[in-house]
């Protein structure tokens, strides 16, 4: 019993050992164990013989794996990115300038709206008083009469335009604008609708066939050799 | 009591002849260009999250295919590409076509299908990177059909 327990426990550290996941102190004394005892040599050995086998075989089903494919789960990849940013954005778009105002202003509203009404009480008061405050010659404003001319105004700080995508990464050149190559009348609207694949054979590298539930894409991808080269081509 | 029984797909009138139209697409990951006038019919498949990944649509060509029942009409696109397409059948709000598409330099084909869509559908085929007046992208052809005799 003793016996089968330390064997057990030796198989466990054995493994650890196997890992590089002992410290210094067990790794040397698992390594003397190792040493001394056959079998366990016998076992450490396989277990390095199962790693070999499984990288091997691992690395042999990514060399299976065509380049165009990983072009395929970049682009997958990239499309869910963007249909996230988008959706986010969509959602930040969804909630007005108003609405987050007022969430924001949720704390101080009630003061804030105590202190307009106060406000607007004692305007109200000032105003129905017998003289109205700018007629007085001691407030300090200005008949309208003598008010300056819009155009005499001081000049505003012309403001920003906005700025264009290209401007802001001038290392990026936008494509130049569609020129179709005749001039082509306006196009019926399709049905939005799948269509029902029957039968399909693909002759390039690889291909699939996507459903969005308004429009059915098949992908194709030609050889290496007649495909435009990607940075991501492995 | 008389029962009306709605037309059956074995009692649909056979088409014989439909018009396809072809337009061959580069969908590119560069600029903001979006979707041109030329192919603003295409607005909602290209708003679809399999296009959500290009900024730009440029239109490269466009063919009209008068395709007959049984018989493969053939263009070549300026890619290099051929296309072929027949009329296989339909019912009464589908058609049933064929479609292949060969290699650029013409040597084999990459998709040969058989398919059937509502009349006026629109099926895709992507094949592969192309560059465009400078531009990179993946190429695009966007078949429409729709039944005219």
């Amino acid at each position: 019993m003793s016996t089968e327990t330390s064997q057990a426990v030796q198989a466990v550290d054995l493994h650890a050992y196997f890992d590089g996941e002992l410290s210094a102190e067990q790794a040397e004394a698992m390594a003397a164990a190792v040493t001394e005892h056959p079998e366990l040599e016998l076992e450490h050995e396989q277990l390095g013989g199962l790693q070999a086998a499984l990288r091997a075989s691992l690395e042999a089903e990514a060399r299976a794996v065509p380049a165009a494919r990983f072009e395929q789960i970049w682009d997958e990849i990239d499309r869910a990115i963007e249909r996230d940013s988008r959706l986010q954005a969509e959602a930040d778009r969804g909630v007005s300038v108003w609405s987050r105002l007022w969430a924001a202003l949720r704390p101080v509203r009630v003061p804030l709206m105590a202190a307009a009404a106060a406000a607007a009480v004692t305007v109200i008061v000032i105003g129905s008083g017998p003289e109205a405050p700018n007629k007085s010659e001691s407030v300090a404003s200005v008949d309208e009469r003598e008010a300056p001319a819009p155009e005499a105004e001081a000049p505003r700080a012309p403001e920003p335009e906005p700025t264009k995508l290209a401007d802001a990464n001038p290392g990026r050149v936008s494509p130049p604008p569609s020129t179709p190559e005749s001039e082509i009348p306006p196009m019926p609207v399709p049905e939005s609708s799948d269509a029902e694949i029957h039968g399909i054979e693909f002759g390039g590298k690889n291909g699939r066939i996507g459903h969005t539930g308004t429009v059915t894409v098949l992908y194709v991808e030609e050889d290496d050799a007649q495909s435009t080269n990607s940075e991501r081509s492995l | 009591m008389a029962v009306v029984a709605a037309p059956s797909a074995a009692q649909a009138k056979e088409v014989e002849q439909a018009k396809c139209f072809v337009h061959s697409v580069l969908a590119s990951k560069e600029g903001e260009g979006g979707v041109p006038k030329e192919l603003a019919f295409l607005q909602a498949q290209l708003s679809q999250d399999e296009f959500a990944i290009y900024k730009t649509f440029l239109l490269i060509e466009q063919k009209t295919f008068d395709i007959r029942r049984g018989k493969v009409t053939e263009t070549k696109f300026s890619s290099g590409n051929r296309m072929g397409l027949s009329l296989l059948g339909n019912d009464d709000k589908r058609l049933k076509l064929h479609a292949s598409l060969s290699s650029r330099d013409g040597s084999k084909d990459l998709l040969n299908t058989d398919y059937s869509i509502e009349d006026g559908g629109l099926l895709m085929i992507q094949a592969g990177s192309f560059v465009h007046k400078g531009t990179e992208g993946k190429l695009f052809f966007a078949i429409q059909c729709a039944r005219s005799g």
